[in-house]
């Protein structure tokens, strides 16, 4: 407020008003008091002595608002924030502040002014023609409750409560348990009096990319000082070696005139040379100065650009516990969300693309994990359930933890839905891990719920939360505890610009794998290798896990093994094996940079960087890397045994490991040789690699879905008669048609087969093994 | 000989106007729409950045060079090593595509120490990085001065080689850029 007085034209984000509209500046207005009222309403003072100044932020909100419409002429608007205002007013007079259906009007009453700020100025007046109805009904329910309030004789703010009308209990205080508590009032004025401007992303990026240049400028640099120094060193070894030889000339007992003009043109001539020794070492020292200088300033250059793309996880709280609330109001039932780790970096770009995957899993906890009131007072559980949000750094990621404290994954009926979906015969199921159970919950379209409500079961399911996290380069894990809860784990990037990594040699080339996809590092020697089969094992940290070269995953020359080797172990539990590469070159930060997109079909890479002395570095998929071990085991058995194999070849591509399994293992066991690949680019590079009878896709797949990959198929003249299968979750009619439309043989809903149906398509689309 | 006479895609008139019998016109306008700047080029004169390829001279389009380097640390592809695309090399700060001349054109490789400059092509969108052993010259060639390329050459050459051009050192091959860029596009798509 202050800063907006000193400088007419300023606002109290550092925003340039003097070009703006009044409406515009309205709009700039109501972004700020929406956000002050939202804060506010969901975050009211536990300390009843803080009550004064809360409301009176409130107040001042909602009357800023009123004064803002009337200026630019918006009547509805103008009696929307009279209602707010009034509201707030007369609860302060009574002294009570109780959470109610009439908050959740407030809160709403807020989403219309931050709805109006983000609309255009010719936008505005039609948008609130449009919702005329929707104003003057959130207007009356505001006054209505304001005038059927109770007036009690103490303010109360104790009764703020997540509990629904209908079972109006008290069960304590919505708490956010690290998150501050900023009065309206502080929340308003809180931006300070830094200017921020808007910068495109692209702007940055080039930024970055020049900062980095003058990095790399910088190291040449000190090459360069480097080579001075040497210079330095062998021109005084001149300089000596010709003293010496003035030496010796002067130490001759006689000297014509001819050796004496000679000693004495040395003489000048090493006079000479000691003065440019002298400018050569002040040179050589300005130079060092220089460089010192250049090289601090380049990398604070480097780290302030690849800072402005930082932020911390504050700005997003608030519309997590909106949204929690929210669920709460909407589920019937009380539910407190605590965040800890508000403070913790992350890339802008990182948060806005886990919003929807955070959102869902948010939903889920409260609308699946999370039990009735009953069931919980009857379980001994406290009434509201608890929701906690853990944001932390851990070797060099970003873990965003989402857990609740309600009933927990109950694995033996999952186990059940798995077999009544024809996931998995029983005998196949009954062997299943907990580990691979929980990877059905990732399946596009499971549910262990046969009741969709409007907050889950809505389509959007935790497979597009692992497809969303894992486009980011990160990965999702699921705990349970029947009866305890559940708890999610993002394991993120905490910059999509800079990944901490381990740098390996494979090849005589360095290539990167992101620490957060390493479970540990070994030496091995010849000693601990065990054959089984046509695969090479070790038993490490008390599991037994197959040893792959990694130069062979790559498509390099695979170095001639030695008695010791190095192996990075990727994956966990059950898909966990060790890579061995040349060398392990140690831990480094590294600014990622994307791939060309034209070389988005590069198996096993997922990023590229360059390192601080100018050499490029690809990062590998470590997901793929991990999870691809049919592929590798193809590999070592292909190069074990060379004879070309005359059984029915079956490319799968299917991105859920699980299906994945299912189906490689069913063709395997009927006689079928089966390629598995783990997406839809996986797929048409296994196809161009080799020749196939049959190709089985499903459709839903990272990178290139299965309907495309079909038409890139099709498009192929080699490849317009090839066999194709879709096997997919997707069921409707409008689905099998674009199946079929692209080309598809045959379509099989994956809830609807079973190994039996599946092996009589396939030998009726290619015959027998 | 003048092309222009039996070919209408080829245009020799100095005055830039074509010489177009009637019922040629309805190609000639799909051809103006596809391919506009080879034509404008056509008409006028054009320079070209002259560099060798072991003991080949070639030569791009300078327009089309944004700029020259000294050669950058490169890393190699995985599964790509034998395609016409088959490393990333490091240029002031940035990762760009670098693409084997020498293969993409059937030419026998040359030692690495031979390798003085990179060029760095820019067309259609894509951006390539070119190892060759030298640059010698930037020639400003009048199109009356391109001699045809022969009708007889296999590989890539019909698509690439735009035409044939001399000067004191001898024969140098004129390769057009964008034509190089689409090759490569194709290599790695």
């Amino acid at each position: 407020v202050c800063a907006a007085r000193r400088q007419p034209g300023v606002n109290t984000m550092g925003q340039d008003l003097s070009n703006l509209s009044l409406v515009s500046l309205f709009r700039a207005e109501a972004t700020v008091h929406a956000a002050t009222l939202c804060q506010g309403l969901l975050d009211p003072p536990a300390d009843p002595g803080q009550a004064g100044p809360w409301f009176e932020g409130l107040m001042r909100a909602g009357h800023s608002l009123k004064g803002a419409a009337r200026i630019v002429g918006l009547e509805l608007l103008v009696g929307l924030a009279h209602a707010l205002e009034d509201r707030i007013v007369r609860d302060q007079q009574l002294g009570q502040w109780c959470d109610g259906p009439h908050v959740d009007a407030m809160l709403e009453a807020a989403d219309i002014f931050a709805e109006v700020a983000v609309r255009e100025d010719d936008e505005v007046q039609p948008w609130l023609d449009q919702h005329a109805s929707r104003i003057q009904r959130l207007q009356t329910q505001i006054m209505a409750h304001a005038v059927a309030a109770p007036a009690p004789a103490a303010v109360d703010m104790a009764c703020n409560t997540a509990v629904p009308a209908e079972a109006p209990a008290k069960v304590g205080p919505a708490q956010v348990a690290a998150a501050p508590a900023p009065t309206p009032a502080a929340s308003s004025s809180g931006a300070g009096a830094n200017r921020v401007v808007k910068l495109a992303a692209q702007t940055l990026d080039d930024m970055l990319t020049q900062a980095r240049e003058a990095l790399l400028v910088d190291e040449a640099r000190e090459r360069e000082a480097q080579d001075l120094q040497r210079f330095s060193r062998r021109w005084r070894q001149s300089m000596s070696a010709l003293d010496q030889v003035i030496a010796r000339l002067g130490q001759r007992a006689t000297m014509d005139s001819t050796v004496q003009a000679v000693v004495s043109e040395l003489s000048d001539l090493r006079q000479g040379m000691g003065v440019n020794q002298d400018l050569l070492a002040a040179l050589s020292v300005s130079h060092d100065r220089h460089i010192r200088r250049g090289r601090l300033a380049a990398r604070q250059l480097y780290q302030s650009v690849r800072r402005t793309r930082m932020t911390t996880l504050d700005g997003a709280i608030l519309a997590w516990r909106r949204q929690v609330h929210d669920l709460g109001r909407r589920l019937g039932r009380p539910i407190e969300l605590s965040v800890h780790g508000q403070h913790t970096l992350i890339d802008r770009d990182v948060l806005d693309r886990i919003e929807s995957p955070l959102n869902h899993l948010l939903g889920n906890a409260a609308d699946h994990g999370l039990e009735s009131v009953e069931e919980r007072v009857a379980a001994g559980k406290p009434a509201a359930g608890q929701i906690t949000v853990r944001a932390r750094h851990v070797k060099g990621q970003l873990l965003l933890e989402v857990s609740d404290d309600g009933r927990g994954i109950n694995l033996d009926a999952l186990r059940q839905r798995v077999q009544e979906r024809g996931l998995a015969s029983p005998e196949v199921a009954q062997r299943l891990s907990d580990a691979e159970l929980y990877e059905f919950l990732f399946l596009p379209g499971f549910s262990t719920r046969s009741a969709v409500s409007d907050i889950s079961g809505r389509g959007v399911g935790l497979d597009v939360v692992r497809t969303q996290v894992q486009a980011l380069g990160g990965a999702v894990r699921v705990s349970s505890s029947l009866g305890q809860g559940s708890r999610f784990v993002l394991a993120l990037p905490i910059s999509v610009s800079v990944l901490r990594v381990l740098l390996v040699q494979v090849d005589a080339e360095v290539y990167a794998i992101g620490l957060q996809d390493i479970e540990r590092v070994e030496r091995l020697s010849a000693a601990d290798l065990l054959p089984m089969g046509a695969q090479t094992c070790a038993h490490i940290n008390r599991a037994v896990m197959p040893v792959v070269s990694l130069a062979s995953q790559l498509g390099l020359p695979a170095a001639p093994a030695g008695d010791h080797f190095a192996v990075v172990v990727v994956g966990e539990a059950e898909q966990a094996r060790a890579l061995r590469v040349d060398a392990l070159l140690g831990e480094r930060n590294i600014g990622l940079m994307p791939l060309d997109p034209r070389l988005g079909g590069l198996r096993h890479v997922a990023a590229a960087a360059i390192l601080d002395d100018g050499t490029p570095v690809l990062v590998l998929d470590a997901h793929r890397l991990g999870h691809d071990q049919e592929h590798g085991l193809s590999n070592v058995i292909s190069e074990a045994s060379p004879q070309p194999n005359p059984r029915k070849r079956v490319l799968v591509v299917e991105d859920s490991f699980t299906v994945r399994e299912v189906e490689r293992q069913v063709l395997t066991a009927a006689g079928y040789e089966v390629d598995a690949r783990v997406d839809g680019e996986d797929g048409w590079q296994g196809l161009m690699a080799g020749h196939f009878d049959l190709m089985i896709t499903d459709i839903d797949m990272p990178k290139l879905n299965g309907i495309d990959l079909l038409r890139r198929v099709r498009a192929l003249p080699a490849h317009r008669e090839l066999p194709v299968m879709i096997v997919s979750y997707k069921d409707s009619a409008a689905d099998r048609k674009a199946g079929l439309d692209a080309g598809a043989d045959r379509y099989f809903v994956k809830s609807g087969f079973d190994d039996r149906s599946l092996l009589a398509a396939v030998a009726d689309l290619i015959g027998e093994p | 000989m003048n092309p222009a006479a039996e070919d209408p895609r080829v245009n020799s008139a100095p005055t830039g106007e074509l010489a177009l019998r009637p019922e040629w016109r309805a190609e000639w306008a799909e051809r103006l729409a596809e391919r506009p700047q080879a034509t404008v080029q056509a008409a006028q004169r054009a320079r070209w950045m002259v560099f060798g390829l072991g003991s080949m001279r070639c030569a791009l389009p300078a327009s089309l060079i944004v700029r020259t380097h000294v050669p950058g640390p490169t890393h190699q592809l995985p599964g790509r090593l034998d395609s016409l695309v088959p490393a990333l090399v490091q240029l002031e700060g940035r990762l760009v595509l670098q693409a084997d001349l020498f293969k993409s054109l059937g030419l026998p490789a040359v030692a690495p120490a031979a390798i003085t400059r990179v060029l760095e092509l820019q067309a259609q969108g894509s951006t390539y990085a070119l190892p060759v052993c030298d640059v010698s010259s930037i020639a400003d060639i009048s199109v009356c001065a391109v001699e045809p390329a022969p009708s007889t050459l296999g590989g890539p050459w019909p698509a690439l080689l735009q035409g044939l051009w001399r000067d004191d050192s001898g024969l140098v091959s004129l390769l057009g850029g964008s034509q190089l860029c689409a090759l490569l596009d194709a290599n790695l798509g």
